[in-house]
């Protein structure tokens, strides 16, 4: 559920590669911080892309005003 | 003859002397006292004639002259010659000077014996004023014309020899004054001009139209040519003859040069917007078939490999085309941008999703921060996306892998400022405005495939300043990241963006009936395949005719219309498309290599209700397809 608070809403979004150790690929997973700097959500899972990464995220806000 | 005798009476011959007012007539004695005394010479000279009978003429003379022994020297050469002329200052009573011109005659008795002078002075002043002030004036005018560099002027007789040379001459055409006064002006001319009279001609035609005006090669003095522009004026007397020509000849190798560089430049850029289109054609179906294998379930690793390496190089091909004609429009001046209210941080978002392939190709962290609320200005969504994604796709590949990158748009008093910053590269300080020139690759890429054509950033900053704004590169130095920053000018709080003329469809698609006009074989099929892999019913066609007896069986629900067919084109099938009458609402998009603002424009003019260049995104055209609430995108 996101916040409502605006002061708590998510501002910046960030895309992060994680690399599986046991093949040394990339997947990707995201975080979202509040104006206040809190981490205000992260995903739940890993993603096999960015751009999956990041649907996921715009279903939790992400490019929404 | 009694009356004639009368007037040889020398009392009347000296009272006509006597009475002349305009000359000063008086005679000196052997000695040169002066003896008579008229009374042009009292007016002249101011003195009454007690004043000066028995003076000597050197009274009338400057202390300089009479330093020099002049007035006794004038009575020798008239005693010797008889006769003495001279021009020069003399002194009037109070002091001042006139211009005289003085003639002395020597006075002989029948025995030749020397009985004295008469002296006969005008006053020149007035003539001699006039003539020094048109001294002064041809002295002016040489100074001007000597110090003129630019153009070769100078003067010829009437028969076309050269009599004069300035600075500007021997600049041109490298002769010295003393090598060339003298020559003929053909001399200036290559043979076959001089065979073929060019040289005479130019005098003729000046002589008979009063101007002869020419533009052709000349020759220097090693041989050289050069591009002359080339005008001749005759010069003539008071009385109308010809005194011969004024002739101006300005070098125009240079300009002639520019010309030529220009004439080049715009067939290159020509020829660029010719292939750049050509290009498009090809990869519509290329692009479209990977799009389809990319939808067929359980291919095998190496073959996936390669679709994807097909994906890759295709898209690549695809941008340098964009870029090939995007340089041809800003050289030509005619990028064209569409005006409306856009949200930047849309365009952001946007701009993210298109380089999110690159991002995570370099494995690069990304974080993205937009201020709350929309950042409206009044621009071209698409273009503006274009910028970002260029900045972004630059800064994915000049950061080495795992780097840091990061979007952040703010408001700044009215302002949007849109940052986008990298932990790579960096750039040198030199480069930090050259890199917004064409064709230069700012930094060293990290992977030289896919370096682009250098025309990115340039294009970026154009744009940026066509919307008002300003484009901005920042770096410490090498390998210490760079920072580009977007700066526009917010729209006013009234204005608000308008809803996207094409939504991107959410969730499931509908499926629709599509017709699909193309007459290019591969790039129907290959699309007609696509849409059937997103669970659209089709039906391909491949002419215009076809087209419309299909349009009234199949009864689609989209047409995808080709434009530039053979027999009826894409604009006529569009109009009569929309004569027919029709149950439900048809969808025409065109899907056409022309992009030009005049190509849209001409498109919704002919029905068309979206237009859409090769080759085609298959997300835009999805969304170009399922749009239904009748906006339009051109």
């Amino acid at each position: 559920m996101a916040p409502t608070d605006r002061f708590q809403l998510p501002l910046r979004w960030q895309f992060v590669p994680v690399e599986r150790p046991a093949d040394r690929s990339v997947c990707w997973k995201w975080s979202a911080y509040a104006q206040s700097g809190r981490l205000a959500m992260e995903s739940e899972r890993v993603f096999e892309t960015l751009t999956e990464c990041m649907e996921d995220a715009k279903a939790a806000g992400y490019g929404r005003d | 003859m009694a009356g004639t005798e009368s007037l040889v009476d020398p009392l009347i011959f000296h009272l006509v002397v006597q009475q002349v007012k305009d000359y000063a007539l008086f005679v000196l004695d052997p000695a040169g006292r002066i003896m008579t005394w008229n009374l042009g010479a009292q007016r002249i000279k101011g003195y009454a004639p007690e004043e000066i009978v028995g003076r000597h003429f050197s009274t009338f003379y400057t202390p300089d002259a009479v330093a020099r022994g002049w007035p006794a020297e004038e009575l020798r050469l008239a005693t010797r010659e008889g006769r003495f002329e001279d021009e020069g200052w003399r002194v009037r009573k109070d002091g001042s000077r006139f211009w005289a011109n003085v003639v002395i005659t020597a006075l002989r008795d029948d025995d030749g014996k020397l009985l004295g002078f008469s002296k006969i002075t005008r006053d020149l002043t007035e003539r001699k004023l006039h003539e020094e002030a048109l001294r002064q004036a041809e002295e002016r005018f040489r100074l001007l014309v000597d110090g003129v560099l630019d153009y070769a002027i100078f003067m010829l007789d009437p028969d076309g020899v050269v009599t004069s040379w300035n600075a500007g001459a021997q600049r041109i055409k490298g002769y010295a004054p003393e090598e060339v006064i003298g020559k003929h002006l053909s001399c200036f001319y290559p043979d076959e001009d001089v065979e073929a009279g060019k040289p005479w001609e130019a005098l003729a035609t000046a002589r008979r139209e009063g101007r002869a005006e020419a533009e052709g090669w000349r020759l220097k003095k090693g041989g050289e040519r050069f591009w002359a522009r080339v005008v001749v004026t005759p010069l003539h007397d008071a009385s109308g003859h010809l005194r011969g020509f004024a002739k101006v000849t300005q070098d125009l190798s240079d300009r002639r040069h520019l010309q030529s560089l220009q004439d080049a430049a715009r067939e290159v850029n020509e020829f660029i917007a010719t292939l750049a289109h050509e290009l498009r054609n090809p990869l519509a179906p290329i692009r479209t078939a990977v799009e389809v294998m990319a939808k067929v379930p359980g291919s095998d690793p190496a073959q996936q490999a390669m679709r994807e390496t097909i994906d890759r190089q295709s898209a690549q091909l695809a941008r340098i085309v964009d870029d090939m004609l995007d340089i041809a429009r800003v050289t030509r001046g005619v990028l064209s941008l569409e005006q409306a209210p856009a949200d930047l941080a849309v365009a952001v978002r946007h701009a993210v999703e298109t380089s999110a392939p690159a991002i995570e190709s370099g494995r690069h962290r990304l974080d993205v921060e937009l201020s709350p609320g929309p950042l409206v200005v009044h621009g071209d969504m698409h273009r503006l996306t274009q910028i970002l994604v260029n900045l972004l796709n630059n800064a994915a590949r000049y950061t080495p892998q795992a780097g840091r990158i990061a979007v952040r748009a703010r408001r700044e008093d009215g302002w949007a400022a849109i940052e986008v910053s990298d932990n790579g590269r960096g750039i040198e300080p030199l480069m930090l405005e050259r890199i917004f020139h064409m064709f230069v690759q700012g930094r060293a890429a990290l992977d030289k495939i896919g370096a682009g054509l250098g025309v990115g950033l340039a294009l970026a900053r154009r744009i940026a300043e066509a919307h008002g704004g300003t484009l901005q590169a920042q770096s410490e130095g090498e390998n210490k990241g760079a920072r580009f920053t977007l700066r526009l000018p917010l729209l006013k709080a009234a204005a608000q963006p308008e809803d996207a003329a094409v939504q991107v469809a959410d969730g499931a698609v509908v499926a629709k009936r599509i017709l699909v006009v193309d007459d290019n074989i591969d790039a129907a099929v290959t699309l007609a395949l696509l849409l059937k892999s997103l669970g659209h019913e089709t039906c391909v066609v491949h002419d215009g005719l076809q087209a419309l007896r299909m349009a009234a069986q199949f009864r689609p629900d989209v047409v995808l219309l080709d434009i530039g067919m053979p027999g009826l084109d894409g604009y006529e099938v569009a109009r009569r498309l929309r004569a027919l009458k029709r149950e439900r609402p048809l969808r025409i998009v065109a899907v056409t290599g022309w992009g030009q603002e005049a190509d849209r424009a001409r498109s919704r003019e002919a029905g068309f209700d979206v237009h859409l260049v090769k080759p085609v995104d298959p997300t835009v055209l999805t969304s170009a397809i399922a749009n239904n609430n009748g906006a339009t995108l051109h």
